[in-house]
C-alpha cells in the first residue's frame, strides 16, 4: 500500500478492510487455472432457460388469439404472424437474460452475509472474447431475420393488383368520409366488399390525421394537400372500426366511423341505398379472382 | 480529528440534519407523505376538473312532447332548442350567451351541454343568427342521419328550413357555400355498435350576401338577424356521452379550425343520453 | 477540535465584504422579481405595440414569455460575468471564489452557484419536483380513463394535461441523470475539481429552471392539444398556449446544449493524471456519449420550435400544407431531434447502472471495451432511425425499408448493454443492497421494452400498433422502466455521497416492490389496449378497452404510491438518515475516496490514477485520499496515486 495514500477520514470508514484478493470461493481458481469458466453454472442456468423460453414459445403462439381484435384483412394476418414470429424469436433472448439474472441471485448470492459489508470480490473477469463473439453474431443473425422476414413481408404488401377497388379517404376535425369515385356516393360508413383489394387514397381537409381502419391492420396518415395511399385486401367478412391514431385536437376520441366488410352484393345493396347507379354499383361490387403473379407490379418501382 | 459534518453539510437550506436516524417513527412520516401528496394531487385534480366543462348556462333538458311510434314500437319524444349567435360575449334575455366568451367567437347558446333520455326520438330546433361562407367539405351541406318529421311523416336525411323570408322548405342539402354552422353528433366511441349507427350532421344556412365576419346585419338577439331556423329529428340509442361539434370552419389558423373550434363550449359540446 | 493538523477549506475563507459583486444581492427572489417584472414589461410594450396590428396574440406571448427567461436570468446573475468581461472588469478570484458559494451556508442553493456539487443537488430536487408535476398529471390521465365516458375532464383540458404530462417528464428524463450524477458525481469520478465551464454549468441549471413557468402557463393560455410531439400543422392551430410551449422548449434546449458542451468538454479536458480514456469509469462513458449525442439532437428541436413560432406569430408557412408548408418537415426536424433525445435519456441510465452492477456484484465492468463500443454504436445508428416514427405518415413510403434495417440494426448494440450487464452479473458476488434492487429491475423492463421496439420497427407489424397504447406502453417500458429506473438505482447509490446520509433501506425496499409491480400492471394493462387497438391520447375511449384500462390506472395508482414511498425515504433520509461514511458500498471509483460531505473543489491533493477502478478479486482496494494537505502556497500540489501499482511506479509513469 501506498505511503501517500491516507486514511484520515476521522475514523468513518466501516470496519477492518479486506485485502481484496480474497474471492467468491472455488469459481475464481477454475477462472485463473484457465478451466472452462462457464461449464459449472451453464447447466443450471440453462435447466432454468429451457423452461422459461417454453412459456415464451407458448404465450407467443397463444396469447395474440386472445388480445387481438379479429383481423379481416391480409394485413392484418400479417401483422398478427409478425407478433407470433418475433416473439418466438425473442423468447429464447429474454429468457437467457432472466435466467442469468435469476440465478445470479439464487446462487451468486453470499449466504449468511452481514449485509453492511460486502460480500467477497467476485472473479476478476473483465471480459470474454468468445463469448462476445458468440453473442454478437447470435444477435446479428437475429436481426438479419427480422429483417429478411419485415422486407419480405412488407413488399409483399406493396403488390397491387388490376381489380382494386378505389377508396377515398377524407378527414377532418372530427370526423371521416368515403368517397366511392365512379360514384357520387360519399359516406360516413366504411363498407368493403369481401376478397376484393381495396387502395385507400387519404387526404385531409385541415390537419394531420390518422386514418387506421384497425382491424384491417394497416393505417396511414391522411395530410392536408397530399394524397397517402394504403392498400389492404379485406379477405373476411365482419364488422370494424376506422379510428384517428393520430391526435387531432379537441374531438381526437370521437373521429372515428364504423367500418363493415361485406359480401359484394351487400356492397352493391349499399351503393344503391346511398344514391349510386345499380350498374355503377355492380361495376364496383364484382369480384374478379386474382392472380397476383401475373396483374401485379410493384408500387413505386 | 475533524468532524467534518462542521462544514457547510451539502444539503439545501431549510433541510438541517436534526439529530439521530429513527428520531422519530418513520411511518408516521410516511403517512404524511402519502397524505399530503394525495391532497395536493386532488387539489390539482379539483383544479383541473373547476375549469373544465364551462357550460355556459348549465345542462338543457329535453322538453317531453309525450311519445311517437315508428316500426310499430313506441319512443319517448322529446324537444332540444338551440341557437347559434355571432358573438358569445353577446347578452340575450339578461343572460351571457357565454359567460367566459371571447369577443367575436361564435357560439351555440345558451348553453353547449344537452340532455335527452336514452332510446328516445329528439326533435330539435336551432335558431341560426350567425353570418357564414364556403365549408372546407361539402359533405357537410347535406343532412345525415336525420329522421325529420314531415307531414306526419319520419323522413331520412332532410330538415326543415325557415328562412328569413318565413317559407319553410324541406331540404336534404344546402349550398355549401353559404353555411353558418353545422350541428354534427355522433356517440362516444363504441356505442355505434348498436344498429344503426348513429351520425347526424345537419347544416345551418346563412345569406352570404352579407359580408363576412359580421353577423347577419341586423337587430335580433345576440346582434344577429335574419334567422335561419333549421328544425330536424333523430333517434338517439342507448345511455353514452355523445359529442357534437359544428364542421362549418369559424375559427382561426389552420384550416380556420384553430380558436374557437378548438376551444369546448362554443361550437362543441355534449349531448348526455341518460 | 484539535489543533494538531488546521485544515484550511477553501470554503471556509473570509472573503471581504464586496467579494462578488453583484452576486451578493442576487438569488431566487431577485430573479423571480426581475422575471416577472421583465415579463411584464415584455407584455405590456408588445401589447400596445402589436395586439391589434397584424401580429396579434402569439407575438405578445411569445415576447412575455421570452422577457420573463431573459429577465429572470438577469435576475438570477446568468450575464453578471459576461458583462463584467465586456465592461473590462472580470471577475476576481475572491468573486469566483463566492460565486462558488464560499461562505454563504445553505443560501448558495437558491443562488447562482458555480460549484458543481450545489449544482447537482439542484437538479436532484428540481428533477424530483418535476417528476411530483408530470406525475400528478399522469394521474389526471389514468383518472379520466377509468370510465370509458369519463366527466371528469373535458376534452380541451385532457389534452392540454396528456401534452403538458409528456413534455414535463421528457424534460425531466433528459436531466435526470445527466443534470444530478453528471454534475455531482462525474467530475469527482474523473479527478476533476469542478466542471470545465463552472458558470456555465448553473447557467444550465437556472436556465432549466426558467424554462417551466412558460410550460405551467400553457394551461392558462388555452392548453397545447396537440401532445409533446406537437405535430403541425395541428400546433399551428393551437392557442397561444402553444407560443410559451416553444419558448420553453427553446429555453430548455439552450440549457441542454450548454450543459452537453460543459460535460464533453469536462470529461476530454479535466481529467486527473493518468485518468486515461481507457480508465473512465463507465459512467463517465455514458455521460460524454449521452452528452454530446444531445448535442447533435437538441439543437433540432430548437430550429424546429423557431420555426413554429414565425409560422404562428409571424406567417411564415414552414409546416402549413395549406400555403406552401410541409407537415413532414415539422416531423421530420422532431424526430431528428426526438430519437437521438431517446437514447440522450437512455445512455447515461444504463451507465449508472453499468456501475452499480459492478460494485454490487463485486466485479469489473464485463467487456468495458465492448460497452463502450455500444454505446458509441446505439449513439452513432441512434442518428440514422429517425424515420421509424414516420412508418405511417404517407412520407417516404420507399425509405420504410432503409429505415427498417437501421432501426433494427440498433439493437446489435442495445444487445450489448445486457451482454455486459450479465456479464457483470456472471459469478459475481451479487450484494444485493437497494440500488441492485433496482438494477435488477431494469433489466426486467429494458428486456421488455426492448422486445416490443422491435415489433414497432418492423414496418408490416408497426402499421397497426403505430399510434396506439402500445407504442405508449413500449416507450413508458424504456424511458420509465429502463432509464428512470436506472436513475432511481443512480439515486440509492450515489444519494449518501450527495446528502452526506445514508438511504433509508427498508422503505427505500417497500417503494421498490410498490414501484416494481406498478410499472407492470399498468404498462401491461397499456400494452393489451394496444393489442386491441386503442388509439393513444384519448379522452373517451370504446368500452370494449376498459378492462385493461382499469388495470393500467390500478396499476397507476400503484407505481403513485411507490413514488411517493420513495420520495418519504428521501425526505426522511435526508434529515434523519444516518450519516454516511465516505465509501458505504466499498466501491473503488475516486468519489467514494473522497470525504463525505464532499469538500468544496473536491480534491485538496491532486489525485494521480494508475488503474481503472474495476480491479476487484484482482488488486487491493485504494484507500482514502487525504482529505488536505499541508498548505504550503509556494510549492506544486502534491501528487498522491491511486490504485495498486502506485507504490511501484511512483505515481503515473504508465
Ligand atoms: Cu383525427
Ligand atoms: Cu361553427
Amino acid at each position: 500500500m501506498s505511503s501517500e495514500t491516507h486514511d484520515h477520514d476521522a475514523g468513518r470508514v466501516g470496519g477492518p478492510e479486506h485485502d481484496g484478493l480474497e474471492h467468491a470461493g472455488h469459481e475464481i481458481d477454475n477462472y485463473l487455472s484457465g478451466k472452462p469458466f462457464f461449464s459449472r453454472a451453464g447447466g443450471k442456468i440453462f435447466i432454468i432457460w429451457l423452461p422459461m423460453t417454453a412459456v415464451g414459445v407458448l404465450i407467443s403462439l397463444f396469447l395474440p388469439h386472445h388480445i387481438f381484435p379479429a383481423l379481416l384483412s391480409n394485413q392484418g394476418t400479417d401483422v398478427f404472424e409478425t407478433m407470433v414470429f418475433f416473439s418466438i424469436l425473442a423468447a429464447p433472448v429474454a429468457a437467457i437474460v432472466y435466467a442469468v439474472g435469476i440465478y445470479s441471485l439464487v446462487a451468486w448470492r453470499p449466504k449468511k452475509h452481514n449485509m453492511s459489508e460486502p460480500p467477497p470480490d467476485g472473479a476478476p473477469q473483465r471480459g470474454d472474447g468468445p463469448l462476445t463473439t458468440i453473442w454478437l453474431v447470435a444477435s446479428t443473425a437475429l436481426v438479419l431475420v427480422l429483417l429478411v422476414w419485415g422486407i419480405t413481408v412488407w413488399s409483399a404488401q406493396q403488390v397491387t393488383h388490376s381489380n382494386t377497388l378505389v377508396v377515398k379517404v377524407i378527414g377532418q376535425q372530427w370526423a371521416w368520409d368515403f368517397q366511392y369515385p365512379g360514384t357520387s356516393v360519399v359516406s360516413h360508413d366504411l363498407m368493403l366488399p369481401v376478397n376484393r383489394p381495396v387502395e385507400f387514397q387519404i387526404t385531409s381537409e385541415d390537419i394531420t390525421h390518422g386514418f387506421w381502419p384497425v382491424n384491417l391492420g394497416v393505417q396511414v396518415d391522411a395530410n392536408p394537400n397530399e394524397v397517402t395511399i394504403i392498400r389492404a385486401t379485406p379477405d373476411r367478412m365482419g364488422k370494424f372500426t376506422v379510428r384517428c391514431s393520430q391526435l387531432c385536437g379537441l374531438y381526437h376520441a370521437f373521429m372515428y366511423s364504423p367500418g363493415d366488410v361485406v359480401s359484394s352484393q351487400q356492397f352493391a345493396n349499399f351503393l344503391v341505398a346511398q344514391g349510386a347507379k345499380p350498374a355503377a354499383a355492380a361495376r364496383l361490387a364484382e369480384t374478379q379472382p386474382t392472380i397476383s403473379g401475373l396483374s401485379a407490379t410493384v408500387a413505386g418501382s | 480529528m475533524v468532524d467534518t459534518m462542521e462544514r457547510a453539510p451539502a444539503e439545501p437550506a431549510g433541510v438541517e440534519p436534526s439529530g439521530p436516524a429513527g428520531s422519530r417513527p418513520k411511518a408516521v412520516g410516511l403517512i404524511a407523505t402519502v397524505v399530503v401528496a394525495l391532497l395536493l394531487l386532488g387539489g390539482i385534480g379539483t383544479f383541473f376538473w373547476s375549469e373544465t366543462y364551462k357550460s355556459p348556462a348549465g345542462t338543457e333538458v329535453a322538453q317531453s312532447l309525450g311519445t311517437i311510434t315508428y316500426n310499430g314500437k313506441t319512443y319517448q319524444h322529446v324537444s332540444l332548442v338551440s341557437t347559434t349567435y355571432p358573438d358569445s360575449t353577446g347578452v340575450v334575455n339578461g343572460q351571457p350567451i357565454h359567460p367566459s366568451g371571447n369577443s367575436g367567437w361564435p357560439a351555440y347558446g345558451n348553453t353547449n351541454e344537452f340532455q335527452v333520455p336514452a332510446n328516445s326520438y329528439v326533435t330539435m330546433t336551432i335558431t341560426q343568427y350567425d353570418s357564414g361562407g364556403a365549408l372546407n367539405n361539402p359533405y357537410f351541406a347535406q343532412v345525415h342521419g336525420t329522421l325529420s318529421e314531415v307531414n306526419g311523416r319520419l323522413v331520412p336525411n332532410v330538415a326543415q328550413i325557415t328562412g328569413p323570408n318565413g317559407v319553410t322548405k324541406t331540404v336534404s342539402a344546402v349550398d355549401p357555400g353559404s353555411v353558418g354552422h353545422t350541428f354534427t353528433l355522433r356517440p362516444a366511441p363504441g356505442a355505434n355498435d348498436q344498429n344503426p349507427s348513429l351520425f347526424v350532421s345537419v347544416p345551418l344556412p346563412t345569406d352570404t350576401s352579407f359580408p363576412t365576419g359580421t353577423t347577419n346585419g341586423g337587430d335580433g338577439p345576440g346582434g344577429g338577424a335574419k334567422a335561419y331556423t333549421v328544425k330536424f329529428g333523430f333517434f338517439v340509442g342507448p345511455k353514452g356521452t355523445y359529442a357534437w361539434n359544428c364542421e362549418f370552419p369559424c375559427g382561426l389558423m389552420v384550416g380556420n379550425f384553430g380558436a374557437v373550434m378548438g376551444a369546448y363550449g362554443f361550437m362543441a359540446g355534449f349531448l348526455h343520453v341518460v | 477540535m484539535s489543533t494538531a493538523t488546521e485544515i484550511h477549506y477553501l470554503e471556509d475563507t473570509n472573503l471581504g465584504p464586496k467579494a462578488g459583486g453583484l452576486y451578493r444581492r442576487q438569488n431566487i427572489f431577485t430573479g423571480l422579481a426581475v422575471g416577472i417584472i421583465s415579463g411584464f414589461i415584455g407584455w405590456l410594450v408588445s401589447h400596445a405595440l402589436l395586439q391589434s396590428s397584424n401580429w396579434g396574440t402569439d407575438m405578445v406571448v411569445t415576447v412575455t414569455m421570452a422577457s420573463w427567461v431573459i429577465g429572470f436570468n438577469a435576475g438570477m446573475g446568468t450575464f453578471n460575468a459576461p458583462f463584467r468581461w465586456l465592461r473590462g472588469k472580470d471577475q476576481t478570484h475572491e468573486d469566483e471564489l463566492y460565486a462558488a458559494g464560499v461562505s454563504q451556508g445553505g443560501w448558495r442553493y437558491w443562488k447562482y452557484c458555480t460549484d458543481h456539487k450545489v449544482v447537482g443537488t439542484q437538479y436532484l430536487v428540481f428533477v424530483m419536483a418535476l417528476f411530483g408535476v408530470g406525475g400528478a398529471l399522469a394521474m389526471m390521465i389514468r383518472t379520466q380513463l377509468i370510465t370509458p365516458h369519463s366527466t371528469f375532464l373535458d376534452p380541451e383540458t385532457y389534452n392540454a394535461i396528456v401534452t403538458i404530462h409528456g413534455m414535463t417528464m421528457i424534460i425531466a428524463t433528459i436531466i435526470m441523470v445527466s443534470g444530478p450524477f453528471a454534475n455531482f458525481i462525474m467530475p469527482i469520478m474523473i479527478g476533476a475539481k469542478d466542471m470545465a465551464f463552472p458558470r456555465l454549468n448553473a447557467m444550465s441549471f437556472w436556465v432549466i429552471f426558467s424554462a417551466v413557468p412558460p410550460l405551467m402557463a400553457t394551461f392558462f393560455l388555452g392548453g397545447v392539444d396537440a401532445g409533446w410531439t406537437t405535430y403541425a400543422p395541428l400546433s399551428v392551430q393551437a392557442p397561444a398556449a402553444m407560443d410559451a410551449f416553444a419558448i420553453c422548449i427553446i429555453t430548455f434546449v439552450v440549457s441542454v446544449t450548454v450543459a452537453g458542451i460543459n460535460t464533453v468538454v469536462t470529461i476530454m479536458t479535466m481529467r486527473a493524471k493518468g485518468m486515461t480514456m481507457g480508465r473512465l469509469p463507465i459512467f463517465v462513458w455514458a455521460s460524454m456519449v449521452g452528452g454530446a449525442l444531445g448535442l447533435y439532437a437538441m439543437p433540432a428541436f430548437l430550429l424546429d420550435m423557431s420555426m413554429m413560432i414565425t409560422d404562428r406569430a409571424t406567417g411564415t408557412s414552414f409546416f402549413v400544407n395549406q400555403v406552401g408548408g410541409n407537415g413532414w418537415l415539422w416531423e421530420n426536424v422532431f424526430w431528428i431531434m426526438g430519437h437521438p433525445e431517446v437514447y440522450v435519456i437512455l445512455i447515461p441510465g444504463v451507465g449508472a447502472i453499468l456501475e452499480i452492477c459492478s460494485t454490487f456484484a463485486r466485479k469489473p465492468v464485463f467487456a468495458y471495451k465492448v460497452a463502450i463500443a455500444g454505446f458509441v454504436g446505439i449513439a452513432s445508428l441512434s442518428i440514422m432511425v429517425w424515420a421509424h416514427h414516420m412508418f405511417t405518415t404517407g412520407w417516404a413510403p420507399l425509405l420504410a425499408g432503409p429505415f427498417m434495417v437501421t432501426t433494427e440494426l440498433i439493437s446489435i448494440p442495445t444487445g450489448i448493454i445486457f451482454l455486459v450487464i450479465v456479464g457483470t452479473l456472471w459469478k459475481g458476488s451479487i450484494w444485493t443492497r437497494l440500488p441492485m434492487y433496482f438494477a435488477y429491475l431494469f433489466l426486467w423492463n429494458f428486456i421488455i421494452g426492448g422486445v416490443t421496439g422491435i415489433y414497432l420497427s418492423d414496418v408490416p407489424a408497426d402499421q397497426y400498433f403505430h399510434g396506439d397504447m402500445f407504442v405508449t406502453a413500449h416507450f413508458h417500458y424504456t424511458l420509465l422502466g429502463g432509464a428512470m429506473i436506472g436513475a432511481t438505482a443512480g439515486v440509492c447509490y450515489w444519494f449518501n455521497k450527495m446528502t452526506g446520509r445514508m438511504l433509508d433501506e427498508k422503505i427505500g425496499k417497500v417503494a421498490f416492490w410498490f414501484i416494481a409491480i406498478g410499472i407492470q400492471v399498468t404498462y401491461f394493462g397499456q400494452f393489451w389496449e394496444g393489442f386491441q387497438g386503442m388509439p393513444r391520447r384519448v379522452a373517451y375511449y370504446d368500452p370494449i378497452f376498459l378492462h385493461a384500462n382499469q388495470m393500467s390506472t390500478a396499476g397507476a395508482y400503484v407505481l403513485m404510491l411507490g413514488w411517493l414511498i420513495f420520495l418519504y425515504a428521501m425526505i426522511h433520509s435526508w434529515r434523519n438518515g444516518e450519516i454516511a461514511p465516505p465509501n458505504p458500498w466499498h466501491a473503488r471509483t475516486l468519489e467514494w475516496l473522497i470525504p463525505t460531505p464532499v469538500p468544496l473543489e473536491n480534491f485538496l491533493v491532486d489525485p494521480v490514477v494508475t488503474e481503472d477502478p474495476y480491479g476487484y478479486g484482482d488488486t487491493p482496494p485504494p484507500g482514502q485520499l487525504a482529505p488536505f494537505a499541508e498548505p504550503e502556497p509556494e510549492r506544486e500540489p502534491e501528487l498522491v496515486p491511486v490504485g495498486a501499482d502506485a507504490s511501484a511506479s511512483d505515481g503515473g509513469s504508465h
